[in-house]
């Protein structure tokens, strides 16, 4: 049964072009005109920064969003996808980072979800589920049982289910988009060879990632984008340097602005906390003008260790000492009054007030200074969304435009106005230039070290550990919900750093 | 001159004016009648109940949350009233203030439940209907209380300044209301956790406390339109406020608060309840039997909401669609 299988997507090789795609987004032109060609049996990888437009892209090919212009082809035949299920019925398959697996469903289920095989119209073939799992687990040799619930698996296993899903389908071309930020390296290695062994069947496989070294080891073909167009492609060989280049639109030591305000003086210091959300016993100083990086994957709960120190979960232990004074039962309402300001890493969801226009945003952490005589002046409101508007460089039509159509930039300043407006002293930053595009990551990296300037203590959060290691003055190892050690940056590079983590 | 014509075009209330003119025309085209001073002097005094009603239903749609129980609690606090100055003969002062306290208590109840027990509020609501609704029968046998007296009455027949009483009562909670929402420090925290509650507690905002307050101001202007509707017939009756809720959400909603909370201006309140008083007396002029008001009423709702779940796609406000088709 397997060899049939095996023989029969042997003899589907497409060939995806895409030619010429565009699209514009309020404020923003994330796809200048695309061309790509991926093709069956290869691993083509594309790379970018954040903000480049390959998520655009991808969810282009997912059918989530259209295309302005240019056209897809499979096999010369033009694609016209409406909605991500037309998307699927053409043979793409799409891994996000978010999966689509249902935590509660085992894994079997989880796998047919969809497209489950019947005894009759109304009865779903239970045997028939698990064999087919066992089946598309077997063709890529991975031992896992069938029977388990998804939620209890690693993040790791849910990613071969969400693969095992997509082959399942009979999908001919499959996106996996930034597939390893959760991985340690073993697994990253296993997924590697997964993916390897999918394109021998002759599946097209359009890998989407934003660390360089990965793709050296596993791609075929390397397409980089940068703020929305194509800036270089190769086939075989690759050139590391060349392709950071094109990837970064500058060299590297430009990127980050390394200025170290660090000073001696504490600013707040965390003494043993543990938190209802497998945060443990974490302690650790931070000091004035000091850049402080948590590094570690995507679920060793370094988002659990700042929002422990902010507060926002419960605290089971442990106390935090800032200003002279002793925190036992923290609360971000507790926080802010001793001077903290939190930027989550969703602005959308846990930032903004997408209901409230920009002034209020910026003002909403610090209304108290907004009073006179008991009420709330607008003047004063206004005047202070406009200087801080003009210290974050954002155009002043933000104050009139509803925030939810400002570009990810902007929307990211606005909340990084809101705890300059506030006069935080210590900033908790978790991952603050996600999804923003480059210009404004500069900025926001220029914002970070001018408040370190004044001497506000940072606590930094990133995934891209160029940036961390560029921002930090030191980083925090974080595995597990504890850190395991400090590193200075000074002489830290990327790898070393990816070794410890 | 077009950014002030956008902003009263683009106001949450816009629809709801133009609703509430859309009636005014159609009253005066179907029945010669619905223009008649007499008809308005009533309309008005029932309006004005309604509309006391709806802005604490509004409060509540405004934190994000819903208040099912504000009928029944009219009803209660109603018998309440009676029950004090009937067979107990208190004075009129203690007796308002005792109910106008209890309603405070009511809402606070519902508060409760919905902050600290974390009960969603529509279930939660929903289960002190039915305990509002059942005290409200142990109160003499279930039967209503009347004969209050003139006294009770000029609560309601009186005039200041040549206003009827419920109208000028109806503007004093508008005009406080608002003052409350958009000057101060609360007020403002209450579109913010309605809008989004976990952003508000990430900056600093107590939103059970403030999910509290509104639920008790809004118990509060309860027991406002129960004291009026008690004195308007001094009677107390346990069935008072029967289906008054889902006026006064209807009212709402009508007016352009969002049920997803956070956005809307209780200005929209009053022209809500207005455009539903009105179609409710014109089709009574028109001699609609009941069934049919009740029919067209649950329409109106159901508009309503309908409206109000597509406006993310109108001029009006102009959002983005994140997936467009």
């Amino acid at each position: 049964m397997p060899n049939n299988e095996e023989r029969s997507s042997h003899m589907k090789v497409s060939t995806w072009e895409i030619s010429n795609v565009a699209k514009s987004f309020p404020g923003v032109r994330a796809l200048k005109g695309v061309d790509m060609t991926i093709k069956g049996g290869h691993i083509h990888a594309l790379i970018g920064e954040n903000g480049c437009g390959k998520s655009t892209l991808i969810k282009i090919l997912a059918g989530v969003h259209r295309s302005e212009s240019g056209e897809i082809r499979r096999d010369g035949q033009l694609l016209d996808f409406l909605d991500p299920v037309e998307s699927k019925a053409a043979g793409v398959a799409t891994i996000y980072q978010e999966f689509s697996l249902i935590p509660q469903l085992n894994v079997a289920e989880n796998i047919s979800l969809g497209n489950f095989p019947k005894k009759s119209r109304l009865r779903i073939d239970s045997k028939e589920v698990n064999n087919r799992a066992r089946q598309v687990l077997s063709l890529f040799n991975i031992d896992l049982d069938v029977s388990r619930e998804v939620g209890s698996l690693s993040v790791a296993d849910q990613q071969i289910v969400e693969i095992a899903k997509a082959v399942s389908t009979e999908s001919q071309l499959l996106i996996l988009d930034e597939p390893t930020t959760a991985l340690s390296s073993s697994e990253v290695a296993r997924l590697h060879n997964l993916i390897k062994s999918l394109a021998q069947k002759g599946k097209a496989i359009l890998y989407v990632s934003h660390r360089l070294e990965e793709l050296f080891d596993v791609a075929d073909e390397v397409t980089v984008l940068r703020d929305g167009a194509k800036v270089a492609h190769s086939e075989g060989q690759f050139d590391r340097q060349a392709l950071v280049e094109a990837m970064v639109g500058r060299s590297i030591t430009q990127l980050y602005s390394k200025e170290s305000n660090a000073t001696k003086e504490l600013a707040l210091t965390v003494h043993q906390i543990s938190s209802d959300c497998g945060v443990k016993r974490v302690s650790l100083d931070l000091h004035k003008g000091e850049v402080l990086g948590l590094a570690g994957l995507v679920g060793s709960k370094r988002t659990e260790i700042a929002r422990a120190i902010f507060g926002a979960d419960k605290i089971t232990q442990g106390h935090i000492e800032i200003c002279g004074s002793q925190l036992q039962k923290i609360s971000p309402n507790k926080s802010i009054k001793f001077g903290v300001g939190f930027v989550s890493e969703s602005r959308k969801t846990q930032g903004l007030f997408f209901n409230l226009g920009a002034p209020s945003n910026i003002t909403i952490a610090g209304l108290k200074k907004l009073k006179r005589n008991g009420i709330l002046n607008k003047k004063i409101e206004n005047e202070a969304t406009d200087s801080q508007l003009e210290t974050y460089t954002v155009s002043t039509n933000a104050k009139t435009t509803p925030v939810n159509l400002l570009s990810g930039g902007n929307q990211q300043k606005l909340v990084l106005a809101r705890w300059n407006f506030a006069n935080s002293s210590v900033l908790i930053l978790d991952e603050p230039t996600q999804g923003i595009d480059v210009g404004a990551k500069h900025e926001v990296y220029k914002l970070i070290s001018e408040a370190t300037a004044r001497g506000v203590a940072v606590l930094l959060i990133s995934s891209e550990l160029p940036e961390l290691l560029g921002l930090s003055d030191r980083v925090a190892v974080v595995q597990e919900g504890k850190i395991t050690e400090f590193l200075d940056t000074q002489n830290l590079n990327e790898i070393e750093l990816l070794k410890r983590i | 001159m077009r950014s002030e014509l956008r902003r009263i075009f683009g106001a949450s209330w816009t629809p709801a004016a133009m609703a509430t003119l859309a009636v005014f025309i159609l009253g005066s085209l179907t029945t010669d009648r619905f223009f008649s001073t007499g008809n308005f002097r009533n309309l008005v005094l029932q309006l004005a109940v309604v509309a006391i009603l709806a802005l604490g239903s509004a409060l509540i749609i405004l934190t994000g949350e819903i208040d099912l129980s504000s009928g029944a609690l009219v009803s209660l606090l109603s018998m309440v009233l009676a029950t004090l100055i009937m067979p107990l003969g208190l004075p009129l002062p203690v007796g308002l203030g005792v109910v106008l306290f209890t309603g405070i208590f009511c809402g606070l109840i519902n508060g409760i439940l919905v902050t600290y027990l974390r009960v969603p509020s529509f279930v939660a609501t929903l289960g002190t209907l039915g305990i509002f609704q059942g005290i409200a029968l142990l109160f003499n046998g279930g039967s209503p209380i009347s004969g209050l007296g003139e006294n009770v009455q000029t609560l309601f027949y009186g005039r200041v300044l040549g206003v009827q009483y419920p109208l000028f009562y109806m503007v004093i909670v508008l005009v406080s209301l608002r003052f409350f929402l958009i000057k101060t420090v609360t007020g403002r925290s209450i579109y913010a956790v309605g809008g989004n509650r976990t952003a508000a507690s990430l900056t600093g905002l107590k939103s059970n406390q403030i999910r509290l307050i509104a639920f008790g101001i809004s118990g509060l202007l309860t027991a406002m339109a129960a004291i009026l509707f008690t004195a308007r017939l001094a009677a107390g009756s346990p069935n008072l406020g029967n289906g008054l809720e889902l006026s006064a959400i209807a009212a709402a909603v009508v007016g352009g608060i969002s049920l997803a909370g956070g956005r809307g201006d209780v200005l929209g309140a009053i022209f809500g309840t207005i455009t539903i008083v009105f179609v409710q007396n014109i089709l009574n002029l028109n001699a609609v039997p009941p069934t049919w008001q009740s029919i067209t009423q649950g329409l109106i709702i159901i508009a309503a909401v309908s409206v109000d779940s597509w406006r993310g796609n109108s001029v009006f406000t102009r959002k983005t669609k994140v997936m467009p088709k």
